[in-house]
């Protein structure tokens, strides 16, 4: 290949990357969060790096999204939209990796297939913009799955040194992730073992020093663990969740895009031959997700139910890069490639619009702020009854004049009370109300994201 | 190689045509009718023969379900049952179901209806009453302004006990089950076409 023709394909897989860039940022100019997302908003404004740290030695996720995102805030400033471009910025790297690694190793074609596919996932649009550290994950795996086919094919030290920093980054931001990167050490293990016939001393110095780093965390890693046996949130594995992970990474609201998916799988897998040698590790890639999920479920029978498909998420890239790699090496006739090419097309399109409507159409978030916003003074209360929702209400409204049902005291001073009541205990009696004068009137139901509540404005009798 | 062509050019019509004769029953997809947001009020009860009586225009022929707010955290759910019919524009009965108030969740919207087939834009009446209560029997929801009315039950009655609520109608949501606007066909006939040529490429090899 040409500099000139490298540099023509580099812009387009440029182009292309921005543009599924801008399609994520056009999804994030909205105020809807759920409840993860206020955790990670609430521990990332009101800690510093190292109450960060502490705080998440408590919860069960490792500390390094949540370090990004301090890093981030302290430099931007904490709007929603502010957090969710960290969220957005992992994954144009992901899609920078198609120039930097996959089109010299793999050709054009197929950088472009990968980008295609990356996006045509549905659960990666979905959670590509949401507060959460998946999309980071997405990214670490995803270098150190090319890390590892760098370092299998070329063995040079920068793809050693890529593949220990990126999985010391995976297993920090997510344990799901740290099984992940644990199974793509064991399969490039294997796979040079019986390629050199040799003890693959790189391969074991890269381990060792990525198990080093992440002996820092590990008792916290045993002690959150243990502490979550029993009084999980995550309900038990059964044949038929088992049986809906695949349809809840690929499954949309076009009816078989998670049957189609499948078959695209199952060509990948049996009609497709690696066009050069090495090329059979990026297939034996797509055993990490498979393992992966059979580790979570494992944990889940063996220990206490840990494990849900979003935690396959991480793994996203690999899969986008195994289907790219294997499909882009069999598409020889122009018919093929516009077929996929448009199908691909019409899938995104079809991703595209599902986040568009939940992010912007799906919740009555907007509603409920602009009324909040005309008729709340800064002395009224804000009391609420579901005590999960406490933190993304203190997203909105801050902490000063927010009370928990069994908290607040009636007999104390203020103006108003807007109540917001998610219909679970604890009840607030009418004969409460009677006791200190007050009286309650229906507003309005509304939400903000998946929480649904009724509002009432809470004054004295006149 | 030509041939290859001709072949899967003529399998993939006719896969792409026995699809299209079958989609329209195989996928299909749901689409939600709602309230729109108002304040709302509860019945305080539908049982001793207060029954009440929303009109509808269903917007679709395939009802999947229809979802009403019911309150049974207050009322004895030991025995009785809530009975719903729905009479059709003949006046005749097109659907009718009992749900054992022990089967009612306490509270929330739930579903009371399944799976009927209306004719659209025709005018039907939905019931609702509780018999054999200990008690009063659940509450249910209305919201009392046509202004939440969603589009079933845009200037449509509301009657409890026999008697019209004037601008109210019932917290209702209406799922119905409709085949997939045919833009959508596209990504399953593209599929289809590339699945079929791709195989018959590499199967020649």
């Amino acid at each position: 290949m040409t500099n000139t023709a490298k540099t023509k394909s580099n812009m387009i897989l440029i182009v292309v990357a921005s543009l599924f860039t801008v399609l994520y940022i056009s999804l994030i100019f909205n105020q809807n969060i759920w409840t993860d997302e206020a955790f990670t908003i609430e521990l990332t404004r009101e800690n510093s790096l190292f109450g960060i740290i502490h705080k998440t030695a408590v919860d069960v996720h490792p500390p390094l999204y949540y370090i990004i995102v301090k890093i981030f805030i302290s430099l931007f400033g904490s709007s929603f939209q502010i957090y969710k471009m960290v969220s957005i910025l992992p994954m144009t790297l992901t899609m920078a990796l198609s120039v930097t690694h996959i089109r010299p190793w793999f050709g054009m074609k197929r950088a472009l297939l990968f980008l295609v596919f990356l996006n045509a996932i549905p659960c990666v649009m979905e959670y590509g913009v949401q507060i959460r550290m998946y999309s980071w994950c997405i990214f670490f795996i995803t270098l150190m799955g090319l890390s590892a086919y760098g370092a299998l094919t070329r063995d040079t030290f920068v793809h050693w040194h890529t593949l220990t920093l990126s999985s010391i980054c995976a297993c920090y931001t997510h344990n799901f992730a740290m099984i992940s990167a644990m199974i793509i050490y064991v399969l490039l293990g294997i796979t040079l073992a019986v390629r050199k016939r040799a003890f693959p001393v790189r391969w074991f110095i890269s381990g060792t020093v990525s198990g080093i780093c992440f002996i820092p965390w590990l008792p916290t890693l045993l002690r959150q663990t243990g502490s979550r046996i029993g009084n999980y949130w995550i309900p038990p594995v059964t044949i038929d969740t088992i049986a809906g992970y695949f349809d809840d990474l690929f499954g949309s609201r076009l009816p078989y895009t998670a049957v189609m998916f499948a078959i695209l799988f199952l060509i990948a897998i049996f009609l497709c031959k690696h066009s050069r040698r090495e090329e059979y590790f990026v297939a034996v890639l797509i055993l990490v997700p498979v393992f992966t999920a059979l580790a979570g479920i494992l944990i889940s029978v063996m220990l206490t139910p840990f494990f849900i498909a979003r935690y396959l998420i991480p793994c996203m890239g690999i899969t986008a890069l195994f289907l790219a790699v294997r499909l882009g090496g069999m598409l020889h006739s122009r018919a093929t490639i516009v077929l996929l090419g448009i199908f691909l097309t019409v899938m995104i399109g079809n991703s595209y619009y599902t986040n568009y409507l939940s992010e912007y159409r799906s919740t009555h978030t907007d509603e409920f702020l602009r009324y909040m916003d005309e008729n709340r003074t800064p002395d009224d209360i804000i009391l609420y009854n579901n005590q999960e929702y406490g933190f993304i209400y203190e997203c909105y409204f801050g902490s000063d004049k927010l009370r928990f049902l069994d908290n607040m005291d009636f007999s104390s001073q203020f103006d108003r009370i807007w109540y917001l009541d998610s219909c679970v205990s604890p009840w607030l009696s009418d004969v409460t109300l009677e006791k200190h004068g007050l009286v309650k009137k229906y507003i309005a139901t509304l939400g903000i994201e998946q929480n649904d509540f009724i509002l009432y404005k809470i004054c004295k009798k006149p | 190689m030509k041939k290859i062509y001709i072949i899967s050019a003529a399998l993939t019509t006719a896969a792409i045509i026995a699809f299209l004769c079958a989609a329209p029953h195989l996928i299909r997809t749901t689409i939600l009718s709602e309230n729109n947001v108002s304040y709302e009020q509860p019945v305080p009860s539908i049982a001793g023969g207060r029954i009440l009586s929303q009109q509808f225009v269903p917007q679709y022929e395939m009802i999947k379900n229809i979802e009403i707010y019911i309150n049974a955290l207050s009322c004895s759910r030991a025995q009785g049952y809530l009975h719903i019919s729905i009479s059709g524009p003949d006046t005749g009965i097109a659907y009718e179901n009992q749900l054992a108030l022990s089967e009612l969740p306490e509270y929330g919207m739930t579903s009371i209806a399944d799976d009927i087939t209306v004719i659209p834009g025709s005018t039907y009446t939905l019931s609702l009453e509780a018999v054999d209560t200990a008690d009063d029997g659940p509450a249910i929801s209305f919201y009392p302004t046509m202004i939440a009315a969603n589009t079933e039950e845009q200037g449509r009655k509301l009657t409890y006990g026999g008697l019209p609520l004037a601008d109210s109608v019932l917290r209702a949501s209406f799922r119905y089950s409709v085949p997939l606007a045919p833009i959508n066909y596209l990504a399953y006939c593209f599929f289809i076409a590339f699945v079929i040529l791709f195989c018959a490429e590499r199967l020649k090899k």
